[in-house]
């Protein structure tokens, strides 16, 4: 595992313990407090190995989007202050959910024709067709930061850290998406179907 | 709000952003599919020869399968297989031996056990499979096997290690990302087809909730490998494929069918491997266990199968087409007892000419088979004649 995918990681593991431990209650000084309980919680290991470790045995590749989302998210409770507005989160669901319909399906072989979602992440194997999906999220990033919507800037994000390889993985697939923030996303893109009924 | 004209160019330099990766691969993409690099036709030589002994007859697990096979630049062969008390237990480990110039395999060794591998690998590992060996033009010994994060081959993703000295010593292994899915499922099992480019396409599978077919794309970098996955078929029937080249161009894919058919399935390519046609059930049987196909120096093409009544791994045999796998005629049995298991044969086509073969054996041996044209010649007069 390359040092950056260990931090990415690691970075990961800290932000989901700090993001659990902080719903319970709101304000810099419960940040504080969860922030020092997740940065030992981390450390501490478990039958001889770091949680790191283990985190990494299940979640291979934590997405940039979801990671942004936790950090906001815990920024958002502790300050108080609205980074991201409804329609940021709406952008958020709706892309994770409109990802995860486009990908999983065919990942398990339950594509067209043998089509595989998946290969359009790496651009090197077939870059004609691997414009579809950078195409795609370049138009829908382009127009998410046209209208204000900065959610758009998460997206430039996953690009560049795919860019730079921050992840294990070379795929630009798993810097937009993983199986977490695509669960999520399609839990709440159903709530807020069911809202706006 | 900002004005339209700053939002703009900030939509536009978003976008940018977002392309610049695509765009940065524009020339290594006009490499994509380099073709199929198909081996140098020696001499064929004229007296049959076959010789066929075990490599691991000391072996005291209870469990050795999927045996590999490489032939070094030199002419050394080296095999590698997972050894251990069972399919996907904890101390199954990674074995190779090598046959040097005088032609006595070396003792085998461990060399991967799933402790070192978990602490390479930064993750858990439960047991470890299929590896897979491969040279480049370097004379560089790359070898591909899985890993087991939990449960069995569902729970699977693969690995990657170079060795510089045929096999003493390696570098960690690097873990490949397949599949989006955790990463999971994706293993080797038949040999890599060299491309023109000196990377390999290698055929892989997945056996999550479906079962397919893939290629794997490797192209060795400085530094790194830079690997890929294109889809063979979608589905949940056909696996395992073993794909041979028939020119630069074509290819033509064996699978492994557990739907029942009883049957061989056989895909074709024609555009270098990057999309593959409908399977259809071919003439050679199946009975759900691994085959292996071969294209011999002179265009014919070779295919071990298992074809027990019983539907059962019981005898492995050998069948030839000499029209590209329409019709194929049995011309040998390398192995045949009741009750027992013969199977997961990997084939090679040596620089000599000669098939390099590996399977397994009763579960618990690595055979090695060696056989030239002449003497598939000579089975296939005698089958001739046992006929008329």
């Amino acid at each position: 595992m390359s040092s950056s995918a260990y931090w990415w990681n690691a970075i990961g593991l800290c932000l989901l313990l700090l993001w659990v431990i902080q719903r319970w209650r709101g304000g810099w000084r419960w940040f504080f407090v969860s922030a020092s309980v997740a940065a030992v919680v981390s450390v501490v290991p478990i039958l001889g190995h770091s949680p790191r470790f283990w985190f990494s045995s299940v979640a291979a590749n934590v997405s940039v989007p979801l990671l942004i989302l936790i950090a906001v998210s815990i920024w958002q409770r502790a300050s108080g202050v609205a980074v991201f507005r409804a329609r940021e989160w709406s952008a958020a669901w709706i892309f994770g959910t409109v990802a995860a319909l486009a990908l999983y399906p065919s990942a398990l072989g339950l594509g067209f024709r043998s089509f595989d979602a998946y290969s359009l992440g790496w651009p090197w194997l077939d870059w004609l067709s691997s414009s579809l999906l950078f195409g795609s999220v370049a138009l829908t990033a382009g127009f998410l930061v046209w209208r204000g919507n900065r959610f758009g800037w998460v997206l430039v994000a996953a690009a560049a850290a795919y860019l730079a390889r921050w992840q294990e993985s070379n795929n630009f697939w798993d810097y937009l998406l993983d199986p977490l923030f695509g669960a999520i996303s399609l839990l709440a893109a159903v709530r807020l179907l069911l809202h706006r009924s | 709000m900002a004005s339209p004209v700053l939002r703009s160019f900030l939509a536009l330099a978003a976008g940018a952003v977002v392309l610049a990766p695509w765009w940065v691969a524009r020339d290594e993409a006009a490499a994509s599919f380099p073709g199929f690099a198909l081996p140098v036709s020696p001499a064929a030589e004229a007296v049959p020869f076959f010789v066929s002994e075990v490599i691991n007859p000391e072996s005291p697990e209870s469990k050795a399968h999927s045996g590999t096979l490489v032939e070094m630049a030199d002419g050394r062969l080296v095999a590698a297989w997972y050894a251990g008390s069972g399919e996907g237990a904890r101390d199954v480990a990674i074995h190779l031996s090598s046959r040097g110039q005088d032609g006595t395999w070396s003792e085998p060794r461990v060399i991967f056990r799933r402790e070192g591998v978990a602490s390479d690998l930064q993750r858990y590992v439960h047991s470890l499979g299929n590896p897979l060996l491969f040279t480049d033009e370097s004379n560089r010994l790359g070898l591909l096997f899985v890993s087991i994060a939990a449960g069995k081959w569902s729970g699977s993703s693969m690995n990657l290690a170079w060795s510089s000295d045929a096999g003493q010593t390696w570098t960690r292994p690097e873990k490949l990302t397949l599949n989006p899915l955790g990463n999971l499922s994706a293993l080797p099992r038949n040999p890599p087809v060299p491309l023109v480019d000196g990377g390999w396409a290698v055929p892989i599978y997945e056996e999550f909730l479906g079962r397919f077919p893939e290629l794997l794309w490797i192209r060795p970098r400085d530094p790194g490998t830079q690997a890929a996955v294109s889809r063979m078929a979608d589905g949940m029937s056909v696996f395992q494929p073993s794909v041979v080249a028939l020119s630069a161009e074509r290819g033509l894919a064996f699978y492994r069918d557990d739907s029942g058919t009883g049957r061989v399935f056989l895909a074709g390519s024609s555009d270098r491997g990057r999309t593959w046609g409908e399977g259809t059930a071919s003439e050679l049987p199946n009975v759900d266990s691994g085959v292996c196909a071969l294209r011999l120096s002179d265009g014919r093409l070779l295919c071990a199968v298992n074809d027990s009544p019983n539907r059962k791994r019981e005898n492995l045999r050998l069948a030839l087409s000499a029209d590209d796998g329409q019709t194929w005629r049995y011309i040998a049995t390398l192995a045949e007892e009741r009750r027992e298991n013969f199977d997961y044969p990997y084939m090679i086509l040596g620089r000599d000419g000669r098939v390099r073969m590996l399977y397994s054996s009763r579960g618990t041996r690595i055979v090695y088979a060696e056989f030239n044209t002449a003497w598939i010649d000579e089975q296939v007069a005698s089958t001739k004649e046992a006929r008329e």
